[in-house]
């Protein structure tokens, strides 16, 4: 327990803190021009597996852009994979970190262009989509699958679902629901995995990392699939801000993001947030979805 | 009384600490009992908002609809928030079933946190994310009622710590009050204890120094303690009994001076700078012939005494340069005799006055003393002399006698020249009292006794001085005088000298009656002499008598009424018959005469006086043999005449070596001399006394004689401590020799 | 008439015939009913075989039969009727082919449940009950051999025969955890095969449902009911004329992950999330 002293110090530290914070804000030249309306950048994080723990780590990230960029960054928790794009509108969110699904549908639907991409610990800024089956299932292609049971992430997911449609109608497949004798959705990667190894359905789709992650946690997994399609890379999370937002300001931070390895500060906050770096996204990052989308979306 | 108070105050001080400890404890206890409900408080505040943290969650869980992005915020924040409250809950020590269902609850929190992370990111399959959600909703509940299962306990908990701490608090106050209240009463006790411990000794000792101030010296107080105090006022009573008596000796010093000063036969007088007299004694009034009073409105040279001195000019620089100074001076008495006075100043500043104390002495009789022991001086010169020309005279005479004595022997008595002879040895004999006179007068020493016949010594004394005058003497001896032990010689100058005054008070002729009797002298009797028998001898003239002043002055040395005399005739004959513990008194009538008193100490052992005849009895010796030495040749000849005339082998030596040599010799030889007769003094040889010693080591029981002309040496009046076992006296005739190795050898000596 | 062959009276083919029998009955045309003999011998061969020859010998019209053994012992008699089986593990491993046969056979991933389990405890040490009298039971053990060598998990193998060989079970070989097989003897005996390990309960897994409600905390498996109403199609097709042969035998894909929640917080505070995420039923 701390002293009550010390505890009383701290606080009175902390008041002074903030004031000297307050007079800073409000006495010194604006950071930008942007801020006026004083609440800063609102940018959304679309969940992840542990979304408490993502939530911690993002809010590290958006203290030392705050701090940086000296404009308050705050989050919010984007639930709902599907309907992201709606809560994006109603919460006027100023950006987000989003997944190459969601991302590319809102730079149609939103207004919205890439800033950053995220570099995993693995260095890789892409994830890919993964159909898989149990290796005794003896299921090699697409023409196996018929009357066969199938297992989706959710349909806005590029790796659980965009990837898979896109494959099978390469592959001759155009309507899943008569090919298979059932389709369902898992709700995540890993559930789609696990589906697929308890023998709830004998195809199954994930993304590449999700995929990985499991297979390094209990190797055994591995041995049990086949991995019988992979996608192109896409980009796995990318910070996009509404085009409206300053270029000064997407620059800065930009700057800022990139030149985070380069500083103590930066590589403390990276190491915490558990990825190598930031590297600048451009539409270019979206080109293998777009023809992905456009793939599916003809009739 | 410091240890006592040093004791004391460490007690006091100890107490201090303890109560110092007590209260710092009893502090520390009431802040740690506090601080516990303080952290149980907090600890329950946090768990108040771990449990408002999951019922906001839980709410959100069940409201959760299309518009479900706001509240997602407000789930993840709570968890967040929760996931600390839950850590908090573990930050701090708790019991060990505590510490277990906090450790449950932080895992069900990290369980609900994972359920409901499933829940949020579960996408698609509704029966998937609604059973999610039941069961984080189920774990939620699990926590809420886990959480207040615990708050509920943590209450009662905190509910009975709370009593206890506040039955601490009210105990710790009751010992810290009695703790406070039984210093204060210790500190009272040890206070008054203290102050009466030290202010009744105090009280004491200042009655003490006013009694002593007003006079009372030597006050003892009467104050008992255990401590210092009885040390100081121990000191304190020896401080008042030695001024009393340092005071005392002051007093008796000042009063001995005093009369020191008033007895004395010295004037004395004292007088300033100014000559004016401040002091003076009896004998000086007597001296000036004038009262004290009188002196004390005198100046010092307004005394005719001091007028001569004093009225010097340089007199009083000289006595003060000098510090004391001893004048002589001759003045005219009033009764016209010419006295000599010594006049002693001494200078001596007090009190930065100059004073002069000053004694008058009349130093006429001392004058008279210091000529007279010129005199004497001279006297001794020729009684040195006198002894030297006596000892040689007495081994003349010992040759002359002994001579006379042989060729006596070899006579027929009624041959002319035998009596011829016979005056002759008596002649000798006279000349050799003639020499115990000398011997007498140059000595003054120990007195050589020997058994002597009153009567006879008597009449051998004084006859001789009375001869050709016209004094007549009539002897009155009683029968059956005793014998005495005594120096005939020196008795023999006693009765001299006491008859030469006689004759000499009796110029005209007249009877000195000499009477001898026995007395025997009681343990009471008034005379000065010691219980015993005692012959008496009494000598009365016919003189004018002396007068009474000048009758206890008689014996004094250098006491004379006559012109010509030097005053020792009696002081010597009162030594003599002192040293003989003998005693002489005088009794004297003016106009009728004088009597002269003798006690002289018979002799214990009873002798034979009427056997001792004046008749020559010779005790021959039957062939025993003598050893004789003495470095006179003509000696030794005479008394191996003698020795053989009288029966004695003879063997001689002319020293003590030889003596002693031939002693052993003569033992080894199986034929040992059975005496020995020894000259004391050897020149340039071993004499006698050194003799003595090594024939006693030869033979303890060997029988000496020692004989010497010369009587000074203490070897002849105390011969036996020395070893000896006779003595005699040189010149000595053929009968004292026979006699004396008779008695000797037949163990009368 | 139909013959219906169950191996041992199990509760799993119980459930599986009653699914059966309503399917039946709702199926066939109205007024049209179908007699049935049923047959529930132990499940030794000898008797197997004396059941499957009364059903022959009563001249049925097809038979029935549920699990491995009963299938095994009817198809050995060769007697040319109609077999359509239900409830037989992997059929295509015991080759259960021919012009009469068909039926609908059901697949486990062990390795699934073991990995489950997994989750839920660390295991070191794996016991399982099986019987030897059972060809699916001992199949089922060789693959499960097979798994935990290839894990480093040692395994117990605990064989019931006789209700005598569940008395003789030492209470300590239950290990981190009891693998129950699919077998009949084990399953009808259940819970004497639990009361030995009384008071030092052990995490019991099965591939078969927990309906003796004994408390199994994970099993896997696929449906009886879905078997028994598949099988009863299939009848109902033999019975209008269809040839067996012409009717594909089928693989249940529908796999059930029970996870009971209720039996884990029971041996501890417990709430595996993954477990209950990927579970198609959590028992509260």
């Amino acid at each position: 327990m701390m002293p009550e002293s010390m505890r009383v110090f701290l606080a009175a530290c902390r008041h002074i803190l903030c004031i000297l914070m307050f007079v800073l804000v409000v006495i010194g030249p604006s950071a930008s021009a942007f801020d006026n309306s004083g609440e800063g950048l609102l940018i959304g994080v679309e969940p992840e597996h542990n979304i408490f723990e993502q939530i911690e780590r993002y809010r590290i990230l958006a203290e030392y852009l705050s701090k940086e960029l000296g404009i308050n960054v705050r989050l919010t928790v984007m639930s709902r994979y599907g309907e992201l794009l709606k809560r994006f509108k109603s919460r006027r969110l100023d950006g987000a970190f989003l997944s190459s699904y969601t991302a590319a549908m809102a730079f149609k639907q939103l207004n919205l262009e890439p800033v950053a991409m995220a570099v995993n610990l693995k260095d890789n800024a892409f994830s890919q989509g993964y159909l898989f089956t149990r290796k005794d299932s003896g299921i090699t292609a697409a023409k196996e699958m018929q009357g066969k049971s199938i297992v989706f992430v959710d349909p806005a997911t590029t790796e659980g679902y965009l990837f898979p449609l896109v494959w099978l109608r390469q592959n001759g497949v155009k309507d899943k629901e008569r090919y298979f004798s059932r389709f369902s959705f898992s709700g995540s990667h890993a559930s789609a995995i696990f589906a697929v190894l308890d023998g709830k359905a004998d195809i199954g789709c994930a993304k590449s990392t999700v995929y990985n992650r499991q297979i390094t946690k209990d190797p055994t997994i591995g041995a049990e699939l086949r991995i019988i399609a992979e996608s192109a890379a896409v980009p796995e999370t990318t910070l996009c801000l509404k085009k409206d937002i300053p270029g000064e300001v997407k620059q800065k931070l930009l700057a800022i993001l990139e030149k985070m390895t380069s500083t103590e500060r930066g590589r403390s906050v990276l190491h915490n947030i558990e990825l190598l770096r930031f590297v600048k996204a451009g539409d270019s990052d979206f080109d293998g979805i777009a023809k992905m989308i456009e793939i599916v979306e003809k009739p | 009384m410091k240890k006592k108070i040093l004791l004391l105050f460490l007690t006091l001080f100890l107490l201090f600490l303890a109560g110092v400890f007590i209260t710092l404890r009893v502090v520390y206890l009431s802040a740690a009992n506090f601080d516990s409900l303080l952290a149980l408080h907090k600890v329950e505040i946090i768990r108040q908002e771990l449990i408002i943290n999951v019922q906001t969650v839980q709410a959100n869980l069940f409201t959760t609809g299309t518009l479900f992005g706001k509240e997602m915020d407000d789930i993840v924040d709570n968890v967040l928030k929760l996931r600390v409250a839950a850590q908090n809950c573990g930050s701090c020590h708790h019991r060990p079933l505590v510490a277990k269902d906090i450790n449950e609850l932080q895992d069900m929190t990290n369980q609900y946190s994972e359920a409901l992370s499933y829940f949020i990111t579960s996408t698609a399959d509704q029966q998937r994310v609604e059973r999610l959600q039941a069961i984080a909703a189920d774990i939620g509940d699990t926590i809420i009622s886990k959480a207040q299962q615990m708050a509920f306990t943590a209450n009662e908990n905190l509910r009975k710590r709370s009593l206890e701490a506040a039955e601490k608090v009210n105990r710790t106050k009751k010992i810290l009050a009695l703790t406070i209240l039984f210093a204060f009463f210790l500190s009272l006790i040890i206070a008054v204890y203290l102050i009466r411990n030290i202010t009744k000794p105090i009280f004491e000792l200042i009655q003490a120094t006013r009694r002593i101030r007003a006079g009372e010296l030597g006050y003892i107080s009467k104050y008992r303690g255990h401590d210092e105090f009885r040390e100081l006022i121990g000191s304190f009573n020896d401080m008042s009994s030695s001024l009393k008596k340092n005071n005392e000796e002051i007093l008796a010093h000042l009063v001995r001076n005093q009369t020191i000063l008033q007895a004395s036969t010295d004037g004395f007088v004292l007088f300033d700078a100014t000559g004016r007299i401040f002091d003076s004694n009896p004998a000086l009034c007597r001296m000036v012939g004038y009262s004290k009073e009188e002196l004390l409105t005198k100046k010092i040279t307004d005394i005719e005494v001091f007028e001569a001195e004093f009225d010097k000019d340089d007199i009083w620089k000289r006595i003060k340069s000098a510090g004391s100074m001893i004048i002589q001076m001759e003045q005219k008495a009033k009764n016209g005799i010419m006295t000599t006075v010594e006049i002693s100043v001494t200078y001596t500043e007090i009190e930065g006055l100059g004073n002069y104390f000053c004694f008058v002495r009349d130093i006429s009789e001392r004058k008279k003393i210091e000529q007279e022991l010129l005199k004497i001086q001279k006297l001794e010169s020729i009684g040195v002399l006198a002894g030297g020309v006596a000892h040689d005279f007495n081994n003349l005479l010992t040759g002359i006698v002994g001579y006379i004595d042989l060729a006596m022997m070899q006579l027929d008595p009624n041959e002319k020249i035998y009596s011829r002879l016979t005056n002759a040895k008596k002649a000798s004999l006279r000349a050799q009292n003639l020499t115990k006179q000398l011997l007498t007068f140059s000595r003054g020493g120990e007195p050589i006794k020997e058994s002597v016949a009153v009567a006879g010594l008597i009449e051998e004394s004084t006859c001789f001085v009375l001869s050709g005058s016209n004094v007549k003497c009539v002897y009155e001896s009683a029968d059956g005088l005793f014998t005495i032990e005594a120096d005939k010689g020196q008795i023999s100058q006693v009765l001299q000298n006491i008859t030469i005054n006689a004759k000499q008070a009796m110029p005209e002729g007249g009877t000195l009656t000499i009477k001898a009797e026995n007395i025997i002298v009681a343990d009471n009797d008034p005379l000065p002499l010691r219980q015993g028998r005692y012959v008496k001898i009494t000598l009365i003239d016919q003189g004018p008598g002396i007068e009474e002043k000048n009758l206890a002055k008689i014996f004094d040395p250098y006491f004379t009424t006559k012109a010509t005399g030097n005053g020792l005739g009696l002081a010597i004959c009162h030594s003599i018959i002192l040293k003989h513990h003998g005693h002489l008194v005088v009794e004297s009538t003016v106009g009728v005469g004088s009597s002269f008193t003798i006690y002289l100490p018979a002799l214990v052992r009873e002798d034979k006086e009427e056997d001792f005849s004046p008749e020559i009895h010779f005790m021959t010796g039957g062939g025993n043999r003598v050893l004789v030495m003495d470095d006179e040749e003509h000696i030794r000849e005479v008394l191996d005449a003698m020795l053989s005339y009288l029966g004695y082998e003879s063997g001689f030596a002319s020293d003590g070596a030889e003596a002693v040599e031939m002693y052993e010799k003569a033992i080894r030889a199986g034929t040992p001399y059975c005496a020995v007769i020894m000259d004391l003094t050897i020149p340039g040889g071993m004499g006698g006394k050194e003799a003595i010693t090594k024939l006693l080591e030869i033979d303890p029981s060997v029988k000496a004689i020692v004989s010497s002309g010369y009587s000074n040496d203490p070897v002849m009046a105390e011969y036996r401590q020395y070893g000896f076992s006779g003595v005699v006296s040189k010149p000595f005739d053929t009968e004292q020799l026979s006699r004396i190795l008779y008695e000797m050898l037949h163990n009368s000596l | 008439m139909i013959g219906v062959v169950m191996t041992g009276n199990t509760p799993y083919y119980t459930v599986m015939h009653d699914a059966f029998s309503k399917t039946l009955n709702s199926m066939l045309p109205a007024g049209k009913k179908v007699r049935s003999i049923i047959q529930k011998p132990f499940p030794d061969p000898i008797a197997l075989s004396n059941a499957a020859r009364k059903l022959i010998a009563a001249d049925v019209d097809l038979i029935v039969t549920y699990g491995s053994p009963a299938t095994l012992a009817v198809i050995n008699e060769d007697s040319g009727i109609p077999i359509i089986y239900a409830g037989v593990y992997d059929p295509e491993a015991i080759h259960a082919k021919g012009p009469e046969i068909t039926g609908c056979g059901y697949k486990v991933h062990l390795s699934s449940l073991f990995r489950h389990l997994r989750t839920l405890k660390p295991i070191a040490t794996l016991s399982v009950v099986y019987s030897t009298l059972e060809e699916d039971s001992v199949r089922q053990v060789n693959e499960l051999r097979a798994l935990t060598k290839e894990q480093g998990v040692g395994l117990t193998q605990i064989n019931v025969k006789s209700i005598r060989d569940i008395k003789n079970i030492d209470p300590k070989v239950g290990g981190d955890a009891l693998f129950v097989t699919g077998s009949a003897i084990v399953n009808s005996w259940i819970d004497e095969v639990m009361a030995v390990f009384k008071g030092n309960r052990p995490t019991v897994v099965s591939i078969f449902p927990d309906l003796a409600e004994v408390g199994f905390i994970i099993t896997l498996f696929q449906s009886p009911e879905e078997q028994g109403e598949k099988a009863a199609a299939m009848v109902v097709r033999v019975l209008q004329g269809e040839q067996p042969k012409n009717i594909k035998p089928e693989l249940l894909k529908n796999t059930e992950l029970v996870f009971n929640l209720k039996e884990a917080r029971s041996m501890g505070d417990i709430n595996p999330i993954n477990l209950i995420a990927e579970a198609t039923r959590v028992i509260k």
